[in-house]
């Protein structure tokens, strides 16, 4: 028989700066402030398109707004213009998109997802999805080459992720969080898990 | 808006976040700072985004503006999201005694 050291559950601490700035109930009230300035500007978008109900410009009837959106920025002008779209496999993929008529259901997910964002920022309900979710949105709209607000929502956004624990606490996730289990009244104290010994038989 | 209004709003949450602080009764002292630095950002935020917003496009009318400074959802929010702020770090930074 002989003894072998298997590490298990590495986990590498986070500095203090880190800490304090993404996991300390301290900052909460900074990241209240940004959850509101980059919410209100997803609801805004979101209100926007589900309120538009032009023939030509809708998001949530037939998805002709965004439909004319993805026309536009897949279209190849001639040289030496260059495409809004960057990256080919992301040109094909809006031309997919077009050549299967799913401007439907995009529409009504673009709309109503950047409402959804806008929501869950403002009133701090699932903090961490809702802007992994804004970033994803964020992304996208500067593939499709839409440059606008999207670098500023996407910086923030990145931001409210790293601090999904805490830059909900004045809002909902206050309450919603410790009931999926995110610790904030306290550590719970267990046996620490560095390594773990196991007995192996020897070899011949 | 102007640098005119801008210096009220800051003026006024300053006197509301020292009044917080003073007559609150709370033994924090970032009190005076999460209320002022909220109402200011709240007052600002609402003046500029709320009456060009889609949001609350079925406003009309969002009453009297000063120098760019649209006075009342300003005063309004910078109240709400400086009340909420403080009620929810209440507990925040309070130091607990424990006794034996």
């Amino acid at each position: 028989m002989k003894t072998q050291i298997v590490r298990k559950d590495t986990v590498v601490a986070d500095p203090p700066l880190a800490r304090f700035l993404f996991s300390d109930t301290r900052l909460a009230p900074v990241w209240f402030l940004v959850r509101i300035f980059v919410g209100f500007s997803w609801l805004d978008a979101g209100w926007h398109k589900i309120i538009d109900t032009g023939a030509k410009t809708n998001y949530i009837i037939d998805g002709q707004g965004i439909l004319a959106f993805w026309q536009r920025i897949a279209a190849i002008p001639a040289a030496p213009a260059k495409p809004v779209i960057s990256y080919d496999f992301y040109r094909s993929a809006i031309q997919f998109m077009i050549d299967n008529h799913w401007e439907g259901f995009f529409g009504k997910l673009i709309a109503f997802g950047e409402t959804a964002v806008g929501l869950g920022l403002i009133f701090g309900a699932f903090v961490g999805i809702a802007a992994v979710s804004g970033a994803f949105m964020n992304l996208n709209f500067m593939l499709a080459g839409s440059t606008s607000s999207n670098p500023v929502l996407l910086l923030l956004g990145f931001l409210l992720v790293l601090a999904w624990k805490t830059a909900g606490y004045i809002g909902l996730d206050r309450y919603l969080l410790p009931i999926l289990g995110t610790p904030w009244k306290g550590v719970r104290v267990s046996a620490p898990v560095t390594a773990r010994q196991v007995t192996v038989p020897a070899t011949s | 808006m102007g640098l005119a209004p801008f210096a009220l709003i800051v003026v006024l949450s300053a006197a509301a976040g020292i009044a917080v602080q003073v007559l609150g009764g709370t033994k924090s002292r970032y009190d005076a700072l999460i209320v002022g630095v909220t109402a200011v950002f709240g007052m600002y935020f609402a003046s500029e985004s709320f009456p060009g917003s889609t949001v609350f496009s079925t406003i009309t009318n969002f009453g009297p503006v000063w120098d760019g400074f649209v006075i009342i959802p300003g005063l309004v929010f910078g109240f709400v999201i400086a009340t909420i702020a403080y009620i929810g770090t209440r507990e925040t930074y309070r130091t607990s005694t424990a006794s034996a």
